[in-house]
C-alpha cells in the first residue's frame, strides 16, 4: 500500500516536473523562434540573398585575372545578347525587319540597346563623334608613326607633308573616296579613313563579317544582370513580343538567340526539376528506412522541431553576420539537417538506464559523447571561418551555428516529451556474426582499406565551373553556332590589359600590342586612343612646328588640290595647338559614350581597374609576359582557376579542421581511445578518395566538402558508438538509422544528372556506408574490453 | 577610252594662225552646246516624271533585258571643291544578265569593283577583296540597275524623270531617301538605243561624277578566265 502511494507520489511528482519542464522549454524555444522568425520576416532577401556566380569571387580578390573577370562579367559583356534572324527560307532577311526587331526590344525596360548590325546608324553615329575628335584622338598616333618610321616632320623638306599630299592624291581617285569626299578638307592626313580602315580589321572579330548575312544580325545589350530573374523572363517575354511583332510583316521569320541568361534560366529549370525529384525520392528513402526500422513512424515526427530550429539559428546567424550571402550556402547547408538530426536520433533513441530514469539524468548521461561530437565538428567547421572565400566561410558559420542550435534544441525539445524515448526494432546485423568472423572480416577490411589508400597518390583534381549545372548539349550548340556568326568560331582568344589608371592600361596595350604582333591577327582600340604621353608631343609639335601646316599647304598646292579648300583642317590645327591634357580626357570620354554595340565592349572604364580588350585570332600558345599587364581572359578558365582555388582552400581548412576533431577527441578519450575512434571518420575518408584515386574518379570542391560533411557525420556516429562499447553493448541502434538513412538520401543524390551534386551524394553515402560496416563489426568493442581489463 | 581626250601637246608648239581655227571651232561647239542646254528644260520637272513601269519605255527596257555579255571602256572624272583638277579614272566596264556589273579600272590605280547578288566587292591589284564602305557602296549601287535598265529596281529606290527623242534618251533619278540624296545627290543618264553612254552623279555644279563610255565591243560570252578574273 505504501509502495503503491509511494509510486503514486512519485508519478505525480514526475508529471508536475514535467509540466514545469514544458513550462520552461516551452517558452526558451518560443522566444527563439519568435526572435529568429522575427529576423528572416524582416529580411529584404533580394538584397540579402545573392543567386549571382560573381559572389563567389571575393571583392578584394588579389588576383587580377580573376578582379578583371569579376568587373567583366558584371558589365556589359555578360548582359550581351546575340540575335540571328533569317527569312523563312534561311537566308538573311531584309535590314529592315532586324531594324523592326531591333525597336521592338528598346522599347521594353528589360533591354538597355539592341542594335541591328547592318545598319551603319550607330556606326556613323561614332565615325562623326571620332571625326570631330579627330586631332585630339587620331593626329597624335598619326604623328607617332610618321616619327617612328623615320619620316621627317619638320624642318626643310617636311616628307610627312609631301608624303600626305600624295597619299591624299591617290585617296581621291579610290572608290573609297566617295564616302569621304565632304570630310576630305578637314581631314587631308585622311586620319579618319585610316582609323576605320584599322578598325575594319578588327571589327569581324568581335561582330562577324559585314557581308549580306550580316542583315539578320542583332547585338543586345540586357537593364539587368542575366543572373538575376529580372534579366531573365522579362528579357525572354520582349523577344516573344518582338519576334510576333516583325512576324507579322515578315512571316515565316525564324529568331535564334543567345545571352548568358538563356543557360542561367534553363539550368535553373533544370535544377528545380531535378531537386523536385530528389527530394521526394530521398524522402522516400528516408522514410523507408525509418519504416523498417522504427516503431510508431509518428513519433519520429518530434526530430523535426530539432531540425527546424537548427536550420533557423542557421539562417540567422549568416544572415546577421554576412550582410550578403550566396545561394549555394543555404543550398550546401541542407545538408547540416543530415548531420543535426543525429543529436536527436542519439538523444530519442537512448533507451532509459533503468525504470523511471528522470530525462536531465539520461542528458548527463550522455551529454558526453554529445559535446564531444558537437563541439569538435563545431570547432572544425568554425575553422572554415579563417577562408579567405566568402562561399567557404558562410558555409563555415552557417554549418556550425546550425550544429550548436540543433544540439540545444535536441535537449530542450525532448525535455517537452512525456515520453522521450523512440523505441527501434531489433535487427541483428554485425551481431548476425560469431565474434571470429567479425574479426576476420575486421582484418580483411583493415587490409582493403590499405590497399584503397594507396589510391591516394592517383588522385587527380578537375575544377570545372561548368560540373555546376547539367550540361544542355542543344543550348551550347546554338550557341556556338549564333557566336560562329558574330565572328566567333572558337578559335579567338581575349586578352585584357589593365591598370588602376586609364593612362596605365593605355600604356600596357602598346607594349602588348607590341609582342603580339606577328604572332597573331588582332584587333583593338589603340588606333583610336593615343597614350597620353603621345597626346602632349603631338600638342607641343603643333604648338612649336608653324612650318608643319605651310608646308602641308605648299605639298597640297603641288599636287594639284586648292589648298584654300582646306581651312577647316588649319583651324583644327590650330586650335589643337592650344589644347591642355584635359582635352584627351574629354575626348576619350565622348568616345567612350560615342562606341556602342560590340566596339563599346572593347575596353572599360572603371575607379578601380580599367582594360583595353584585345581579341586576337590563332592566338600564340604561351602567355603574354608579366610586365604587359595582360591576362587571356577566357572566363572559363579563370571560374574554373577560382573553382580550384575554393578547392584549395576547403581541402586545406579541412585538413586543418580533421586535425583538430582528432585532437578533441584524443583530448576527451586519450590517445590510445582516441585513434580507435578517430580512424573510422579518418580512415573512411581517406579509404574512399583512395578508391577515387584507383578508379580514376577525378575529385572536385564538391567532393571535398561532402568528405568534410561525412567526416562529421562518421565521427557522430563513432563517438556515439563508444559510448556504447565503453559499456560493453552493441552500437546503438541511433547510429544504424541515422547512418542508413543518410546513406539513403545521399545516395539519391548519387543520381542527379548535376555533377557536383552527384559528386556530394556519391561521397557522403559511400563514407556512412563504409563507416556503419565498420562499426557494426564491433570495431570499437576492443574500448569495453580495454575498460573491464582495468 | 573614250571621250573627252586631251590633244597632244606639241599642238601648243604650232603658231598663232595654226591654233585660231580649232580655238574658235571649240569655242563655236561649246556655245552651241551651252545654248541647247539652256534652251532645254531640266529634266528634274514634273513632265518628265515617270512610273515603275512606264509604257513608252517598255520596248527599250525589253532590249536591254535582251542584251547578253557586254563590254565597253569608260572613263570616268571626279570633279571635287578641293581639287583644281577632275581625277580621271580610265578601265573596262563588263556587264553580264548572270554574274552582276564589273568595273575595272585600269588607271590611276588598277582595281575591280563588283556589284553582283552577294553586294559590292572591292578587288586590289593584289587580288586582295574587301567589302566597301557603305556611303561608297551607294554611289555604285544603282549603276547595275541602271545598266540593266530595271526600271522597277530603280522606281524602288528613286523617283524616275526621263525623256527620249529617236533613239536617243535621258533619264533623271533622285534618291528618294534623303540621307542618300544627300550622299549621292541627283543621278543623270544617257544613252542611245540599248546602250549607256553617260553617267553623271551630282551633288553641285563643283562636286560630281561624270562617267562616260564607249560603244560597247561586239557581244560575246564572258569566257572562264574573263568571269573568274572580272567576277565573283
Amino acid at each position: 500500500m505504501a509502495r503503491r502511494r509511494s509510486l503514486e507520489t512519485s508519478a505525480v511528482s514526475q508529471r508536475m516536473n514535467l509540466r514545469r519542464r514544458r513550462q520552461i522549454a516551452w517558452s526558451v524555444l518560443a522566444a527563439c523562434a519568435v526572435l529568429g522568425g522575427g529576423w528572416l520576416l524582416r529580411m529584404d532577401y533580394a538584397r540579402a540573398i545573392s543567386t549571382d556566380v560573381l559572389d563567389l569571387v571575393p571583392t578584394g580578390e588579389r588576383d587580377p585575372e580573376l578582379a578583371l573577370v569579376r568587373e567583366l562579367a558584371s558589365e556589359a559583356e555578360a548582359r550581351t545578347m546575340l540575335f540571328v534572324l533569317a527569312a523563312a527560307d534561311g537566308r538573311p532577311p531584309p535590314l529592315e525587319a532586324a531594324a523592326r526587331f531591333a525597336a521592338a526590344l528598346k522599347r521594353s525596360p528589360a533591354f538597355r540597346e539592341a542594335i541591328p548590325l547592318a545598319d551603319p546608324a550607330s556606326r556613323d553615329a561614332a565615325g562623326r563623334t571620332l571625326f570631330e575628335l579627330r586631332m585630339a584622338l587620331l593626329f597624335p598616333r598619326w604623328l607617332q608613326a610618321r616619327e617612328q618610321s623615320g619620316t621627317r616632320v619638320s624642318g626643310e623638306p617636311i616628307e610627312a607633308a609631301r608624303d600626305a599630299a600624295a597619299r591624299l592624291k591617290r585617296f581621291v581617285a579610290s572608290p573609297d573616296a566617295l564616302a569621304f569626299q565632304d570630310l576630305i578638307p578637314a581631314d587631308p592626313l585622311l586620319l579618319l579613313p585610316d582609323a576605320i580602315e584599322q578598325m575594319k580589321a578588327a571589327l569581324p572579330l568581335v561582330q562577324g563579317s559585314g557581308d549580306g548575312s550580316a542583315n539578320g544580325r542583332i547585338w543586345g545589350q540586357l537593364a539587368d544582370s542575366p543572373l538575376s530573374e529580372a534579366g531573365q523572363a522579362p528579357a525572354f517575354a520582349a523577344i516573344e513580343h518582338a519576334t510576333a511583332e516583325v512576324r507579322a510583316a515578315f512571316p515565316g521569320l525564324i529568331v535564334s538567340f543567345t545571352g548568358v541568361n538563356r543557360f542561367a534560366a534553363a539550368s535553373r529549370a533544370r535544377i528545380e526539376r531535378e531537386v523536385s525529384w530528389l527530394n521526394v525520392l530521398s524522402l522516400t528513402a528516408v522514410l523507408a528506412v525509418a519504416a523498417i526500422f522504427i516503431r510508431g513512424v509518428h513519433r519520429a515526427l518530434h526530430l523535426l522541431p530539432v531540425v527546424a530550429f537548427a536550420v533557423l539559428g542557421a539562417w540567422v546567424a549568416t544572415t546577421m553576420v554576412f550582410p550578403r550571402v550566396h545561394i549555394v550556402v543555404f543550398v550546401l547547408g541542407a545538408l547540416l539537417t543530415g548531420v543535426a538530426i543525429d543529436y536527436g536520433f542519439y538523444l530519442y533513441m537512448q533507451p532509459p538506464a533503468g525504470p523511471g530514469e528522470d530525462y536531465w539524468a539520461k542528458v548527463r548521461r550522455l551529454l558526453k559523447p554529445l559535446l564531444a561530437s558537437c563541439f569538435t565538428t563545431v570547432v572544425g567547421f568554425a575553422l572554415l571561418l579563417l577562408s579567405d572565400l566568402p562561399l567557404i566561410r558562410q558555409l563555415g558559420l552557417f554549418v556550425g551555428v546550425g550544429l550548436l542550435c540543433a544540439l540545444a534544441a535536441a535537449v530542450i525539445y525532448f525535455s517537452t516529451v512525456r515520453n522521450p524515448f523512440l523505441n527501434a526494432r531489433e535487427f541483428r546485423l554485425g551481431q548476425a556474426f560469431t565474434p571470429a568472423v567479425r574479426r576476420k572480416l575486421r582484418w580483411t577490411l583493415s587490409l582493403t582499406w590499405l590497399v584503397a589508400v594507396a589510391g591516394l597518390g592517383r588522385v587527380t583534381w578537375r575544377d570545372d565551373i561548368r560540373e555546376l549545372e547539367i550540361p544542355s548539349a542543344t543550348l551550347k550548340a546554338d550557341d556556338a553556332r549564333i557566336r560562329a556568326q558574330f565572328g566567333d568560331g572558337g578559335d579567338r582568344t581575349v586578352y585584357l590589359t589593365y591598370g588602376a589608371t586609364f593612362d596605365e592600361a593605355r600604356g600596357a596595350l602598346d607594349k602588348f600590342a607590341a609582342w603580339l604582333r606577328g604572332r597573331a591577327e588582332f584587333g583593338n582600340l589603340a588606333p583610336l586612343i593615343p597614350t597620353r604621353a603621345e597626346f602632349e608631343h603631338a600638342v607641343q609639335f603643333a604648338r612649336h612646328e608653324p612650318q608643319f601646316p605651310k608646308g602641308l599647304a605648299a605639298a597640297l598646292e603641288r599636287e594639284g588640290f586648292a589648298a584654300a579648300e582646306f581651312e577647316p583642317f588649319f583651324e583644327a590645327y590650330r586650335a589643337f595647338s592650344r589644347s591642355e591634357s584635359a582635352v584627351l580626357d574629354a575626348a576619350v570620354e565622348r568616345l567612350h559614350q560615342a562606341l556602342t554595340g560590340p566596339p563599346g565592349l572593347l575596353w572599360h572604364r572603371g575607379p578601380r581597374v580599367n582594360w583595353f580588350v584585345t581579341v586576337a585570332r590563332t592566338a600564340p600558345g604561351e602567355a603574354p609576359p608579366a610586365s604587359m599587364q595582360t591576362v587571356a581572359a577566357s572566363q572559363l578558365q579563370s571560374l574554373n582557376r577560382l573553382f580550384a582555388n575554393y578547392r584549395r582552400s576547403a581541402l586545406r581548412l579541412s585538413l586543418a579542421g580533421l586535425a583538430l576533431v582528432g585532437l578533441g577527441v584524443f583530448l576527451t578519450y586519450g590517445v590510445r581511445d582516441g585513434i580507435r575512434i578517430f580512424a573510422i571518420p579518418c580512415g573512411a575518408c581517406l579509404g574512399i578518395f583512395g578508391v577515387f584515386g584507383w578508379i580514376g574518379h577525378p575529385l572536385n570542391l564538391f567532393h571535398l566538402l561532402g568528405a568534410f560533411l561525412g567526416v562529421c557525420l562518421t565521427h557522430n556516429y563513432s563517438i556515439f558508438s563508444a559510448t556504447s562499447a565503453y559499456r560493453r553493448e552493441p552500437p546503438p541502434v541511433s547510429v544504424r538509422l541515422s547512418a542508413l538513412t543518410t546513406a539513403a538520401s545521399f545516395g539519391v543524390l548519387a543520381l542527379s544528372g548535376i555533377p557536383v551534386v552527384r559528386a556530394l551524394g556519391i561521397t557522403v553515402s559511400t563514407m556512412v556506408v563504409a563507416a556503419l560496416c565498420v562499426i557494426e563489426l564491433e570495431h570499437l568493442g576492443a574500448l569495453g574490453e580495454r575498460r573491464e581489463a582495468k | 577610252m573614250v571621250g573627252g581626250g586631251t590633244e597632244p601637246a606639241s599642238r601648243a608648239a604650232r603658231g598663232r594662225s595654226a591654233w585660231r581655227q580649232p580655238v574658235g571651232l571649240a569655242f563655236t561647239v561649246l556655245a552651241a552646246v551651252v545654248a541647247q542646254a539652256a534652251a532645254a528644260p531640266p529634266l528634274i520637272a514634273p513632265q518628265f516624271r515617270l512610273e515603275a513601269d512606264p509604257p513608252a519605255w517598255r520596248e527599250l527596257a525589253a532590249r536591254f533585258a535582251r542584251r547578253t555579255d557586254t563590254t565597253a571602256s569608260f572613263e570616268e572624272r571626279r570633279y571635287f571643291p578641293f581639287r583644281k583638277e577632275p581625277v580621271v579614272l580610265v578601265g573596262d566596264v563588263r556587264v553580264s544578265p548572270v554574274h552582276g556589273l564589273s568595273l575595272h579600272y585600269t588607271s590611276p590605280d588598277e582595281r575591280t569593283m563588283i556589284l553582283d547578288d552577294h553586294g559590292l566587292l572591292v578587288r586590289e591589284a593584289s587580288g586582295q577583296a574587301a567589302p566597301l564602305d557603305p556611303r561608297a557602296a551607294a554611289a555604285v549601287g544603282p549603276l547595275r540597275s541602271i545598266l540593266r535598265f530595271d526600271f522597277a529596281e530603280l522606281a524602288a529606290g528613286y523617283e524616275l524623270y526621263g525623256r527620249r527623242a529617236g533613239e536617243t534618251w535621258s533619264l533623271g533619278l533622285v534618291p528618294r531617301d534623303a540621307t542618300l540624296r544627300r550622299a549621292l545627290g541627283d543621278i543623270f543618264v544617257e544613252g542611245e538605243a540599248d546602250t549607256v553612254r553617260r553617267i553623271e552623279l551630282r551633288r553641285s555644279a563643283k562636286q560630281h561624277i561624270d562617267i562616260v563610255m564607249a560603244a560597247p565591243q561586239p557581244a560575246a560570252s564572258f569566257t572562264p578566265e574573263e568571269r573568274r578574273r572580272f567576277f565573283r
